[in-house]
């Protein structure tokens, strides 16, 4: 593992991208030395609230991918598993995505070397539609205004059309129940460590990015990227690395935080009443990757002529399934019709393996879950 | 035990069948309201058994292994008494209020 | 080559987003649609098999051959009907109702036994209502009005539901359970009513409710079942079942446009001599028709639906095709 400071060397990029557009000049470079046959990454489609990934093949279509989205709650492990397996692609991930990923080149579902992993830190990603109502309310500000959004130093800052900004405090957001999504809000990972690399503006100077190379793939890619000429690095000093471990370690704090306060408000009975067993959260998930072998599509797990719905069934299964290796990416609780909080049960049941055990989903080293360990031993 | 409970038993059948087995020749009595389901082994046991159990109206689910050590397979029921523990976190997400049954998961060793 | 495209769901009248995932230029998924205000990214799943009509499209065949047989059939026939439905965008609608009235056949249009209102509820007043009167099982038939009434709960209303069951989902979050006869709710309902309150229902016993529902002095939404029926209804006059069997009875030819009638009217189609149907896919009402003409599903083509708080919301098409629309099926008819 190593430091390095990067900006693009070329211009339109290091214009275009955030933080001197590092990522997008990496990716360029992957995909002119056809090292991948497309990148994965997260474009605005209709505005700056409309973030979805988008496979690029050609490198001038990348300046479209340029630049980060706070509003883009995706999430590319599972369509990487589904439609991209035999193909190289490299993919910006954040911590999530990147856990998702993990998880699935554990159960052999992503050829771990046919992906390239750009992680990005985060902070926390903002639902579309409720961020939208949370810039009506809180900014004096018209949403369609907005040009781009950043969440910096417990702020959420606008800039709008008119090169002005505003900021509001995430926590005061939060209190009032918008802000981050809610398993943003109790997220402890936020840097990807098992991408390739992990890119952040955490602890750089304006227009620099701050990589940390975790494998030499990694270090293979940067590397490459500067032979090229596109990308310029230097060695970060002391205090960059000190700030960057001090941001993080104060968002971690925060986070565990809000997860005490979290994890009790839950009654698992009174949400699932509402379950109409649509299975989109097993549909969404990205550790759920059966399908048409799932379980649950079993006859004798069919309850169609069960209405309602008894989610003893369904949920425990899919609980006793995945419920240990729940990486918390919110996918489900973003797609569920009754608004139930899937992720929260699920997450805190990882909480509660991870007390027992130490995995953490898609961060921990074991290969295995230890549930299906051959190991010898009891918890 | 009240006899209108009904506990579905799971027993692995190289120890915990067999004991049943035993108790049934010698004419010891047992409840009468376990319904027994022979398996090869408790690491046979996937948590979907259990919970397919309690959906179709079961009160408790009692599973039945060999002595840690001692399983004819090997590790088996490490695998079922690990697999157990998470069950025991499991269930209370989903058990259904208006229907109360007891907790009863438990590994029970022969 | 991975693409991601927006377009609606036609599933029901809730009016969601959703994106379709297309591989090497077939749809191969679907994918949330985050930003789309009305379901923010959710989806029941009737929506993500929506494309299920597209992947089992018909086959090629010859349309030009069919479209000359129909003509055909068209031009010794009298006491033609054509249906019309909410499964159509709104310009479509307009072509197919231009072309009967040139021709002077009869138009027939059920809208779910219900009927039009001008004004209607939005969504946001769902959320916001004192009281909410639910007719039908909204939660699990149309989970996105279900989930604003979910939150009308959580904000502190009071849910009084009717659904012909005697368990359903809408139950389990309601206050107040009713499942003996619309008509009873509704008169629960005359004595709880306040402004704020909403009357959400996707379904009556008969016709004379609707009346009862008129003197109810709160806001309305009709949920229907079809994506556009909330569109259509401003163009054509809905009939009621009884209607629709009376105008069935007196029809020799039926001309089907986008829609299984077969399926929604318990009716002996046997009668009518000819059924002509244009489908994108295999339904109950093409498996009983003489004539079977493949047409575009909403996927191929651009239009617009109106959602049931009478919102218009355009989509365009996600992939090409050779089939033909509506209107080019009328085109080619007129000659």
């Amino acid at each position: 593992m190593s430091y390095v400071l990067a900006k693009s060397q070329n211009e339109d990029i290091h214009k275009a991208g955030e933080c001197g557009g590092a990522v997008t000049s990496i990716l360029k470079y992957l995909l002119d030395e056809e090292i991948v046959d497309g990148v994965l990454a997260i474009s605005p489609c209709d505005d700056v609230y409309d973030g979805i990934p988008t496979f690029v093949t050609n490198s001038e279509d990348l300046m479209k991918t340029a630049g980060s989205y706070h509003c883009a709650p995706t999430m590319i492990g599972d369509l990487v598993q589904k439609y991209l397996y035999d193909k190289k692609v490299a993919v910006t991930a954040k911590p999530c995505d990147m856990r998702a990923i993990e998880e699935l080149i554990i159960r052999h579902k992503i050829n771990k070397d046919n992906i390239y992993v750009i992680g990005l830190n985060c902070g926390g990603t903002v639902p579309p539609v409720a961020g939208r109502k949370m810039i009506d309310l809180f900014y004096e500000a018209d949403p369609d205004d907005v040009v781009s959004e950043e969440i910096d130093k417990g702020q959420f800052i606008i800039e709008l059309a008119d090169g002005s900004e505003e900021a509001v405090k995430i926590h005061d957001l939060e209190n009032e129940g918008y802000g981050r999504r809610t398993n943003c809000q109790r997220c402890d990972v936020k840097i990807p460590r098992k991408a390739n690399i992990a890119c952040g503006n955490w602890g750089a100077e304006d227009g620099w990015t701050f990589i940390e190379i975790n494998d030499e793939k990694g270090q293979e890619m940067i590397d490459g990227a500067k032979k090229a000429g596109i990308l310029e690095t230097k060695n970060p000093a002391d205090p960059a690395v000190e700030g960057r471990k001090k941001v993080e370690g104060i968002m971690i704090k925060m986070a565990n935080k809000i997860q005490d306060k979290m994890y009790p408000t839950v009654n698992e009975m009174d949400d699932w009443n509402r379950c109409i067993s649509c299975y989109a959260c097993r549909d969404v998930c990205p550790i759920c990757w059966c399908y048409e072998n799932c379980e649950l599509n079993k006859p004798f797990f069919k309850d169609e002529q069960n209405v309602p719905p008894t989610p003893i069934a369904f949920q425990g299964v899919r609980l006793s399934h995945m419920s240990f290796s729940c990486v918390d990416c919110g996918q489900c609780d973003d797609v569920c019709p009754m608004d139930i909080p899937v992720s929260l049960i699920f997450d805190k049941l990882q909480k509660k393996y991870y007390n027992r055990t130490g995995y953490v989903a898609g961060v921990s080293d074991d290969v295995k879950p230890p549930l299906y360990s051959p190991e010898k031993t009891e918890l | 035990m009240a006899d209108d409970l009904k506990i579905v038993g799971l027993l692995c059948n190289w120890c915990c069948y067999g004991g049943a087995d035993t108790a049934g020749t010698a004419r010891m009595q047992y409840p009468s309201n376990v319904r027994i389901i022979r398996v090869m082994c408790s690491g046979r046991i996937s948590p979907s058994m259990i919970f397919k159990a309690f959906q179709e109206g079961a009160d408790g689910v009692f599973v039945g292994g060999c002595h840690i050590g001692d399983c004819h397979y090997d590790a088996g029921n490490y695998k079922w008494s690990r697999r157990s523990n998470m069950n025991g976190f499991q269930l209370p997400k989903v058990k259904n209020s208006k229907q109360p049954w007891k907790n009863s998961i438990k590994l029970f060793q022969s | 080559m991975l693409e991601i495209k927006h377009t609606l769901c036609p599933s029901c009248s809730v009016g969601c987003g959703i994106n379709v995932v297309l591989n090497d230029g077939e749809i191969v998924g679907t994918f949330p649609y985050k930003r789309h205000p009305v379901n923010a990214g959710k989806n029941c799943l009737n929506g993500r098999n929506s494309i299920d009509c597209y992947k089992n499209k018909f086959g090629d065949v010859d349309v030009d051959g069919l479209i000359a047989d129909v003509s055909k059939e068209l031009n010794s026939a009298s006491d033609v009907t054509v249906i019309c439905s909410g499964n159509s965008g709104v310009s479509e609608i307009e072509a197919i109702k231009e072309f009967a009235e040139s021709k002077g056949y009869n138009i027939g249009f059920y809208a779910d036994n219900l009927k039009n209102y001008d004004e209607v509820a939005s969504y946001d007043d769902v959320e916001n209502a004192k009281n909410v009167f639910v007719i039908g099982d909204l939660l699990y038939e149309n989970p996105l009005i279900g989930r604003r009434i979910v939150h009308a709960k959580q904000n502190g209303a009071k849910i009084f539901a009717f659904v012909d069951a005697e368990a359903s989902v809408t139950f389990n979050i309601a206050d107040e359970c009713f499942n003996d006869s619309v008509v009873e709710f509704l008169d629960v309902a005359k004595d709880n009513v306040d402004e704020s309150s909403v009357l959400i229902f996707n379904q009556i016993d008969s016709v004379d409710d609707l009346d009862k529902i008129d003197a109810l002095d709160c806001k309305l939404l009709p949920v229907f079942s079809k994506s556009n029926s909330k569109g259509a209804l401003s163009l054509l006059e809905p009939k009621s079942k009884d209607e629709m069997f009376e105008l069935l009875d007196n029809t020799k030819v039926l001309l089907v446009f986008n829609d299984d009638i077969a399926d929604e009217l318990e009716y002996d189609f046997s009668k009518i001599s000819k059924i002509i149907s244009f489908a994108p896919c295999e339904n109950k009402t093409t498996e009983i028709s003489d004539i079977v003409v493949p047409i575009k599903t909403w996927l191929e083509k651009d239009g617009s639906f109106v959602n049931a708080m009478g919102e218009t919301q355009s989509f365009n098409a996600a992939i090409e095709s050779d089939d033909l629309s509506e209107i080019e099926v009328i085109e080619k008819l007129n000659g």
